[in-house]
């Protein structure tokens, strides 16, 4: 029941978009939601549909992983579109009832959805070829610089770091969980929606419970490995910036640069 | 009540391996059942069928004649039948930490009865008897499981479903972890619980044969996803090559085998040790050859 639910997670792989470093990931994912933001043109959007695709090709993933990741937003999506086409003023198209569609209505709408898609496929992308470590690392190394001004980046990068790393193990808890209090006659299949999703309340208590647990156990296994935070801490796995990485971060900085020119033009 | 599995085949991952290829098994009610068989055998698998904790993929499973995976019925019949078969079969987990969630132990331990719909003081009542029956002292009430030793919470583990007054009771390798007192006086606890109750129902899972000899009637012998023998585990010890598959006969067993290669047979019914003894002893009065040397 909780097998489907891990999504985005890394998939190993030795594609292009793997070895790329997470340091260019990382920027180019938020070049490119600073593109998806800041222009609202369909060329613009398709400009940088055209680098996904790509990419994805590129990252050499089984397409089912991809749409996973995507189909949780569907519904999101959907409700934001008619939202959009039946609530907006403007240009009528059609009326049905009391409701309205017009052409404002539907552009937004489409807008709107494919700028979320976007955001999610390239996020998905990220976190699909990027093994949570690096991701964490990457992000230590880009903010690096507030650690002058004494935010503890490397403790925050850390934290992401063991929650990632343990989602997985959180879905296998919980479905331990329910199993255990199944076998003693919990139910957690008849009665309608809402009885069985108050069924699932016991489950909450033992997981938090078994969490703290979990993270005891993990404070204990560092302590007794001498970690004692990141001041001094050198690093075993070196984080390499190469051609290819500037390369790309050009490739996607000059597609950003493409959808507000685009825009600029009136597209 | 009466349990069936027919042809049942199940596995993990769509296309691996079975697991489980075509196990058909009857347990009639008040029978005591060992299932026996190597690592990896399949055995936890079985019985996480039985309670429906796990769906056969191919095959059935009967409960009184009845199926509680049906795919006629509706999805709330279904769901009611398995309801009513995980209250009444009652699952001791292989690992006791994977079936304690509670904060406490005595929560734990009263979370079945709670399900039941018992009145609270049934609920204690049960509690505290099924914590004297396993030997675990009050003071242990207030604890969190996960603060006890790997023995206490196989105890309390099992009391926990002691507790559900189960008719079918199933247990999945009970003793591991358990020092030998503990072991014997939890043999004990089955035994005068199946004097108790006749009607009552055991399916005891263990890789030790003398637990076997001592508690079952009928044993079944898997091996990879198969039953390979069965039969009452006297008859299975002394007839069968249980090292083939990954078992080893109890050394009363193996006592009985090395004296018949040496010309010395003696009948017995049952393999515990005094029972043994004693036949050993009748063999030898009537003048076997065992005598002269
Ligand atoms: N959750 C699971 N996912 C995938 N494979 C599993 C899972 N649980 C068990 N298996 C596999 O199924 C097979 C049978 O496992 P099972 O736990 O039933 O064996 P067992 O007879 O109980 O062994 P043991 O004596 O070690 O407890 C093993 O090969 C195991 O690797
Ligand atoms: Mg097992």
């Amino acid at each position: 029941m909780w097998q489907g639910l891990t999504l985005g997670q890394y998939w190993p792989g030795h594609s292009f978009l793997h070895r790329l470093d997470p340091r260019t990931k990382i920027l180019a994912v938020g070049l490119l939601i600073v593109a998806l933001f800041g222009t609202r043109s369909l060329t613009g959007y398709g400009l940088v549909a055209l680098l996904l695709f790509w990419s994805t090709f590129l990252a050499r993933l089984p397409i089912a992983k991809l749409w996973r990741g995507l189909r949780p937003i569907l519904i999101l999506v959907l409700v934001t579109a008619l939202i959009n086409i039946f609530t907006l003023p403007g240009e009528v198209w059609t009326r049905m009832g009391p409701l309205t569609i017009t052409r404002e209505g539907v552009e937004m709408a489409i807008l709107l959805s494919l700028r979320l898609v976007l955001l999610v496929w390239a996020t998905t992308l990220m976190t699909l070829t990027t093994a949570p470590l690096q991701l964490t690392d990457g992000l230590e190394t880009l903010f690096a610089f507030l650690k002058k001004v004494r935010v503890p980046v490397h403790e925050m990068a850390l934290m992401m770091a063991i929650a990632l790393r343990f989602i997985p193990t959180l879905f296998e808890e919980a479905d331990r969980i329910q199993k255990a209090q199944m076998s003693r006659g919990a139910d957690f299949e008849s009665g309608s929606l809402p009885q069985r999703v108050k069924a699932l309340l016991p489950l909450l208590v033992p997981l938090f419970v078994s969490s703290f647990r979990r993270a005891e156990e993990l404070a204990l296994a560092m302590e007794a490995r001498a970690y004692t935070g990141g001041k001094g801490r050198t690093r075993y796995r070196r984080l390499r910036w190469t051609v290819r990485d500037t390369l790309s971060l050009a490739l996607v900085l000059l597609v950003g640069a493409g959808a507000f020119a685009l825009k600029a033009v009136g597209f | 009540m009466s349990l069936q599995l027919e042809e049942v085949f199940f596995r993990y991952e769509d296309q691996g391996p079975w697991v489980l290829e075509g196990i058909s098994l009857e347990i009639p009610r008040g029978s005591t059942l060992g299932i026996a068989g190597g690592t990896g055998s399949g055995k936890t698998t079985l019985l996480m069928h039985l309670n429906g904790l796990l769906l056969p993929q191919k095959g059935r499973l009967l409960v009184d004649g009845e199926d509680p995976h049906d795919p006629h019925l509706s999805r709330q019949k279904r769901a009611a039948r398995r309801r009513w078969l995980r209250r009444h079969v009652g699952l001791v987990f292989q690992y006791p930490e994977n079936q304690l969630f509670e904060e406490t132990v005595e929560k734990d331990i009263a979370f079945g009865p709670k399900n039941l719909g018992l009145p609270e003081a049934e609920i204690q009542a049960r509690v505290e008897r099924s914590m004297a029956a396993l030997g675990l002292s009050f003071d242990l009430k207030g604890r969190s499981p996960f603060q006890l030793s790997g023995g206490q919470m196989r105890r309390v583990a099992v009391a926990g479903v002691l507790a559900m007054e189960p008719e079918v009771l199933v247990l999945d390798e009970p003793t591991a972890g358990l020092d030998p007192l503990g072991r014997q006086e939890l043999l004990q606890l089955l035994l005068t619980w199946k004097k108790d109750h006749p009607l009552r129902t055991i399916i005891y899972v263990s890789h030790r044969m003398d637990e076997m000899a001592l508690l079952a009637e009928r044993l079944v012998v898997i091996h990879r996803g198969k039953i390979v023998a069965q039969g009452p585990p006297a008859r299975l010890f002394l007839q069968e090559d249980l090292f083939r598959w990954g078992l080893e006969p109890p050394p009363t067993a193996q006592l009985l085998l090395g004296l018949k290669t040496r010309g010395l047979e003696a009948q017995v019914d049952r393999l515990d040790p005094r029972e043994v003894a004693l036949a050993i002893a009748r063999a030898r009065q009537k003048g076997a050859p065992c005598g002269k040397a």
